[in-house]
């Protein structure tokens, strides 16, 4: 046929024939031949040493289901009342620990932030202190924050704070970076301080991101607030931890389920709300 | 000046009567969430006087702290590698599990559409329930140790790969298919030359991702008993050992940022594609 | 598969003397189950080897009427016959058979973008073959040798590698084409295939359409907005309008008067006054 004649004048490279198409579908199973060799080794390693198949998998689930059904249901809805207070408390400590995550994120996030930053060293700092506190899980955290402020919400909510600098600086400080540097020159052109560029040319722009990596924050603390007390945090945790260590198994059905209903209120709380604040 | 739409602001004077009530509704918000942060603190009871009296007992921690020690190298080398077992076996038999259920709640690949939204919840249900929360569970049923790590893990993972799985799915042009479908390709040659392709990426990105979340998990897990190095974590701390404390956070520290670079290779090596050239 | 090569040629040869249409659409209607009537009472012969384009305003049933033709759309009544095959009776094993007779060729491409081209034209070749080969894209090497010649014929055989996300829109509907070739097709369906590219490809895209008509007889029916493409690539013309064929002639006959009337002389019917 002589479609291709007149379109096929200027090839750069030679028709491919079958040969190529061979060589090309090997390139690409050699390519992902290590990938899978890894996975599929690191995989088998962990199933076979650890002795976890899927016979334990359901094992496990089957076992937990009959537990859950025999000794922690239904749960004890009359003590809820008792478990009022360590539900404030876990979101009294969200709270705060999202204000000091969010008061030592900010400086962390301009200063960190290349266009924003006084000094490349600084921000080179203010980004491994937000690496730092990511690697350091919070719970790890807490540990450390009993060990000083002894057991009690004290502890987990300085550990919820400072759990939260490492993705919000981050975060912060990516957001800051992405903001459209022609809106800053024009601020800075008008002979504005460096107080008044952030206020006037990046707090606009920087704000929607700002909002929903702090909400998204809270959500996480909210969470992570109920779990904190599990190693002495306080909260809801706390009183799991207690009603475990008694076997009343009821009483820590009743403090999950509240746990859910806690985390999930909060999430549509915040949403419905950040739509009516913005 | 001529305005269009709604805002009508004339010199950041609002005459909009409805601007004028979201302002105040606005500042009404702020003002209640500022009270709240405030009630916040009293009720937890942070005065200043807690930091200074704490200050001796921060010391004499600190002073324990330096220089970090590892205490017995055998023990915490075989948590390490428990832990490591339990992301990866927790995280192996999650896919495993969400993959079947992402295919039951993607709206458009569902056998039965009430059927996708229930899975929907179950998803929903199982992510609000923190995986500490579902190592609790599990410890209550199977008892101390790694297995109830690893189902937690699993479960928890559900919970997210579910959601994420589907939403890919969910997202599949579907012009391709319908192409292939009009070429006369079968079902089975529409899933896997049509389906898969699409979503495989994102799938394998997603599970990358959560291989990252379980490796942080299985760390602390080891804290409420579920296996792994958290344990000599509070083990440590229980002992007022805060040197061997602080080794321990360190070698959690490596194992975290370790995961973070291999995932991060694992997410290169999908997103690359590397040309074929046509060489002579 | 070699039966119906055979019977293609034999349709073919016949096809001179008695004209048996290839595809022949009688009294075919479809109404949506939202109660749209999208076709009105279609009847239509199409012989071999013809180019035929489909012109109309948007919503006439364009693409209604294409996709009834493979049965991506259920007819609501009428009979559509295609090479002597009961279209609208056809169960899904036959239905299969009787698709990957007809290639499709869509506006939007419908390229699986994350494979490679040559992949997406082998495709062309998926009714064809066995579900383990295909599900793990096996396909023979006569297949491949057919699939990078396909490529070279639309020009593209230097991209025979690359992901399909990294072509131009007119590159893509040339791998569209490429694959409805694959096919073997007796018929290709063109929906709109230029609407979305720029006239330098529109043109280029439309010359191998109708290179393909001609010179291997593969009858092609292409749903068109503009009508000077129509009139300058097509064989015959058909006008939709609410759903009805409104007029179906040679291009030559198609008179400045006629479109108009088709396009302007719209008269609202009971569907958009209720
Ligand atoms: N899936 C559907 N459900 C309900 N109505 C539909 C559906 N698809 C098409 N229609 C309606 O059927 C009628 C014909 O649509 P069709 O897409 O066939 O028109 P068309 O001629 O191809 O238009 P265009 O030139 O815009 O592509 C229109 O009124 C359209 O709204
Ligand atoms: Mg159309």
């Amino acid at each position: 046929m002589a479609v291709s004649s007149s379109r096929s004048a200027v090839r750069r490279s030679p028709a491919p024939t079958y040969a190529h198409y061979r060589q090309y579908k090997q390139q690409r199973v050699r390519r992902n031949l290590v990938v899978w060799a890894v996975v599929f080794g690191a995989v088998t390693w962990a199933v076979w040493s650890s002795g976890f198949g899927l016979l334990t998998l359901f094992n496990g689930l089957s076992e937990s289901y009959s537990f859950i059904v025999t000794d922690a249901l239904p749960p004890k809805l009359e003590s809820v009342p008792d478990y009022l207070g360590p539900t404030l408390e876990t979101l009294y400590m969200s709270v705060v620990g999202l204000v000091i995550s969010v008061v030592i994120s900010v400086p962390i996030g301009i200063l960190g932030a290349r266009n924003t930053t006084v000094h490349r060293v600084v921000s080179y700092l203010a980004k491994s202190i937000a690496g730092i506190a990511r690697a350091a899980p919070s719970l790890v955290i807490t540990v450390f924050f009993v060990a000083v402020f002894g057991v009690g919400p004290l502890a987990g909510t300085l550990a919820l704070g400072l759990g939260g600098v490492g993705i919000l600086g981050k975060v912060y400080a990516d957001a800051i970076e992405e903001i459209d540097a022609a809106q800053i020159e024009g601020v800075r052109s008008t002979g504005a301080s460096w107080l008044q560029i952030l206020g006037q040319g990046v707090w606009p722009q920087f704000k929607p991101a700002f909002m929903t990596w702090t909400q998204y924050r809270f959500e996480r603390n909210v969470r992570g607030g109920a779990v904190i007390g599990l190693v002495g945090g306080g909260g809801l945790g706390f009183s799991l931890i207690s009603a475990i260590n008694l076997y009343q198994f009821r009483d820590a059905m009743t403090i999950i389920l509240m746990i859910f209903v806690m985390v999930m209120v909060i999430e549509l709380a915040t949403r419905a709300l950040r739509r009516r604040a913005i | 000046m001529v305005q269009t739409s709604t805002p009508a602001e004339v010199g950041g004077i609002p005459t909009d009567p409805q601007a004028t009530r979201r302002r105040v509704t606005h500042r009404i918000l702020w003002g209640l969430a500022a009270a709240f942060v405030v009630l916040s603190v009293f009720q937890l009871g942070i005065t200043p006087q807690r930091f200074t009296d704490a200050l001796p007992r921060a010391s004499f921690v600190w002073d324990r702290m330096w220089p970090p020690a590892i205490d017995d190298g055998g023990a915490l080398s075989t948590a390490v590698v428990e832990s490591l077992q339990i992301a990866i076996v927790g995280t192996a038999f999650g896919i495993l599990l969400s993959i079947p259920l992402a295919l039951i709640a993607a709206r458009n690949v569902t056998p039965f559409a009430p059927l996708s939204l229930a899975m929907k919840g179950f998803a929903a249900f199982v992510r609000a329930v923190p995986a500490l929360i579902w190592a609790f569970l599990f410890i209550m049923a199977v008892g101390l140790g790694p297995t109830a790590g690893i189902l937690a893990l699993a479960v928890n993972s559900t919970g997210m790969l579910v959601k994420v799985y589907a939403e890919a799915l969910e997202e599949i042009p579907m012009g391709p298919i319908e192409a292939l479908q009009a070429s006369g390709a079968s079902r089975s040659h529409i899933a896997f030359q049509g389906i898969l392709p699409s979503v495989v990426r994102l799938f394998i990105a997603w599970s990358v991702f959560r291989l990252d979340i379980n490796v942080r998990y299985s760390t602390i897990l080891g804290v409420v008993g579920a296996g792994g190095i958290g344990w000599e974590l509070t083990r440590a701390a229980s002992l007022s050992r805060y040197d061997v404390a602080l080794g321990i956070t360190v070698v959690i520290f490596i194992l975290v940022m370790a995961t973070e670079a291999v995932s991060q290779w694992l997410r290169r090596r999908v997103d690359d594609d590397t040309a074929f050239r046509v060489e002579e | 598969m070699a039966s119906e090569l055979n019977t293609r040629a034999l349709q073919q040869v016949t096809s001179e003397s008695t004209t048996p249409a290839l595809l022949s659409v009688r009294n075919l209607n479809k109404t949506y189950p939202d109660g749209t009537q999208a076709l009105h009472d279609v009847s239509l012969d199409i012989p071999s080897g013809q180019l035929v384009a489909v012109i109309g305003l948007s919503g006439a049933g364009k693409s209604t009427f294409m996709r009834c033709v493979n049965r991506l759309v259920e007819p609501t009544s009428g009979q559509i016959v295609f090479d002597g095959q009961d279209v609208t009776r056809a169960r899904r094993g036959d239905l299969r058979r009787i698709r990957r007779q007809m290639g499709m060729i869509f506006q939007q491409f419908n390229l699986v973008q994350r494979l490679p081209v040559v992949t997406n034209v082998l495709h062309g070749r998926l009714g064809y073959t066995s579900a383990v080969r295909g599900c793990l894209g096996r396909f023979p090497q006569h297949e491949v040798e057919q699939a990078l010649e396909m490529l070279a014929q639309v020009g593209l055989a230097d991209q025979a590698f690359k992901r399909c996300s990294e072509l131009s829109g007119g590159q893509m509907q040339r791998v569209g084409i490429a694959r409805a070739m694959m096919q073997g097709a007796a018929l290709i369906l063109a929906d709109e295939p230029i609407a979305s590219l720029d006239v330098s490809s529109s043109e280029k895209v439309m010359t191998i359409l109708k290179e393909v008509a001609t010179a291997q007889r593969i009858t092609t029916i292409v749903n068109l907005h503009q009508v000077d493409f129509a009139q300058q690539f097509a064989d015959r013309v058909i006008g939709l309008r609410d759903g009805s064929v409104f007029c179906d002639m040679p291009t030559d006959g198609l008179t400045e008067d006629l479109i108009r009337d088709l396009y302007y002389g719209h008269v609202p019917q009971q569907d958009e006054e209720d």
